[in-house]
């Protein structure tokens, strides 16, 4: 018999792969698995494809995305990561995916035709006063962030100040190699997590080896 | 609340997907077409700028050897009409300070070109102010490519400059297809024929550079290394073309410039 243990909610195991249930039955997002168990479909969560999914299966002991949450999403891409997320958060919830580049966007925004609960933003993270207007002032469970971009902690800092209230959770996906070539990597990731330590307390900072070279992803709370 | 959000998103959409748009249908379909103006508009300046000249030739048949600047004499024919009128001063006015306003007016006061009829010159007025006419329009075109291209492909535009990118872009035709490139073709683009020459008859030797060498840096070295300096300048219009392409619109430019001052300081 195939089991499936909800190891956060709404999001499943088994045999040491993870799945969300697919908010849009039979449609795939980037070639993922489907699997049809009790008449409910669920997507394969791939590791090497989404940073989030490398994280959960290296050990990230917390997660702040739940049914109904409200994510703000930096670096969206293709969605990859966020059609997920548009799994965990259903119906009730809203995921605001900006991005810079109108290329990755063109992908995102067929997705966001299916699911609802997605909304492309295509702007600039450095700027969050060009998308604060479509937020609505409303409350923000989660901020990820996920830009490879030197500036990394700036911008994730900048947005904060605009869109996170005390306790709100964070995410950073920091990429050493983005910030310099030359550093060792080890130093890079604590001096890009120290810019943050005013703000928020650090819960955990989970490696993304092997899935991903040197890059980690910390989960933080806002003070 | 659920009607705001759907509202919010449909807006959403609709908003990304004329940014899309903008960024990708349209443009680089008005640069190819503005391109091939701007050739066309090159064209019909110098023909009506020939005849112009040759025609003000018999009455003022020394102007020509000293003003070489088309686009200068037809100022003058506009300007002055018959030559008795051509005074130093006033063509300084006209043309800014030449070196050769005093010349002239002597000049128009020895000639031997014979007088011209008044009917004759108003129609040899009025040819001359359409060819600046079109001259004008030529220019205002140009910054239009340069603004464009640089709106479409920033890294690319600056290396090639905004003309030469667009040239390669149009003859490519389109930016997908630049970005696609291999450094090879890009340093031939715009040499087909040659190419073909080449091809057909293998006793021809085979072109080394296309549009790449109206770039000022295939013009600063000697004509045995501008190969060399076209390959090299081709190799980063590919990185810079992809960059715009597929990636987020850093700049890369600035790099990628200074490394060609230094490659074409080698070959000069
Ligand atoms: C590594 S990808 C993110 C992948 C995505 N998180 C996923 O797992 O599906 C980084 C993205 O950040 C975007 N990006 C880079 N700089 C940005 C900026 N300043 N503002 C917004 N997005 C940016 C890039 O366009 C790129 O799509």
């Amino acid at each position: 018999m195939f089991t499936l243990e909800e190891i956060f909610p709404e999001i499943f195991e088994h045999e040491g792969k993870i799945f969300t249930k697919n908010l849009v039955p039979s449609v795939k997002v980037y070639g993922e698995k489907l699997l049809k168990i009790d008449n409910v479909e669920y997507r394969q969560w791939d590791f090497f494809r989404s940073k989030l999914a490398a994280a959960i299966k290296n050990g990230l002991n917390e997660m702040p995305i739940k049914q109904g949450s409200t994510v703000l999403y930096l670096g969206a891409a293709e969605g990859t990561t966020l059609s997920h997320v548009s799994d965990i958060i259903g119906k009730t919830g809203i995921a605001f995916g900006v991005d810079i580049s109108e290329r990755v966007m063109r992908k995102f925004i067929g997705m966001c035709e299916q699911r609802k609960n997605v909304m492309p933003i295509i702007e600039d993270a450095r700027k969050p006063w060009t998308y604060k207007a479509f937020l609505e002032e409303r409350k923000i469970d989660l901020l990820f962030q996920d830009v490879s971009q030197p500036d990394q902690a700036r911008i994730f800092l900048k947005n904060t100040e605009y869109f996170l209230k005390k306790g709100s959770a964070g995410m950073l996906v920091v990429k050493a190699k983005s910030i310099s070539q030359k550093s060792d990597v080890g130093s890079v990731f604590g001096k890009e997590l120290g810019a943050l330590t005013d703000q928020f307390k650090i819960k955990q900072v989970v490696n993304l080896k092997p899935f991903e070279k040197d890059h980690v992803l910390a989960l933080c709370e806002k003070l | 609340m659920e009607q705001d959000i759907a509202q919010m998103r449909k807006a959403l959409i609709r908003r990304a997907k004329k940014q899309v748009q903008e960024r990708y249908s349209e443009t680089d379909v008005d640069i190819i077409r503005a391109i091939s103006v701007l050739g066309d508009l090159d064209n019909a300046f110098n023909l009506l700028a020939e005849n112009a000249i040759e025609w003000y030739g018999g009455h003022f048949p020394e102007l020509q050897s000293i003003v070489r600047d088309n686009e200068a004499y037809l100022k003058i024919v506009k300007e002055f009409g018959e030559k008795e009128n051509i005074s130093e001063k006033k063509l300084s006015k006209l043309l800014g300070e030449t070196g050769k306003e005093k010349r002239i007016e002597e000049k128009a006061k020895s000639s031997m070109g014979s007088p011209v009829k008044k009917n004759a010159l108003e129609e040899l007025q009025l040819l001359a102010s359409n060819a600046l006419a079109l001259k004008a329009e030529r220019k205002k075109l140009q910054e239009f490519i340069e603004k464009e291209m640089e709106k479409l492909a920033p890294n690319f535009s600056k290396v090639a400059g905004g003309i030469l990118g667009a040239r390669l872009m149009a003859n490519a035709g389109g930016l997908k297809q630049l970005a696609m490139m291999p450094a090879s073709t890009m340093q031939l683009l715009g040499a087909e024929k040659a190419l073909f020459r080449h091809l057909k008859n293998k006793k021809i030797k085979g072109p080394k550079y296309g549009f790449i060498y109206g770039h000022s840096f295939v013009k600063q070295v000697p004509g045995k290394n501008k190969g060399k300096a076209a390959r090299s300048i081709a190799s980063k219009l590919v990185l810079a073309v992809r960059a715009d392409y597929f990636g987020n619109k850093k700049d890369v430019s600035k790099e990628m410039i200074a490394n060609l001052e230094k490659r074409v300081a080698k070959l000069k």
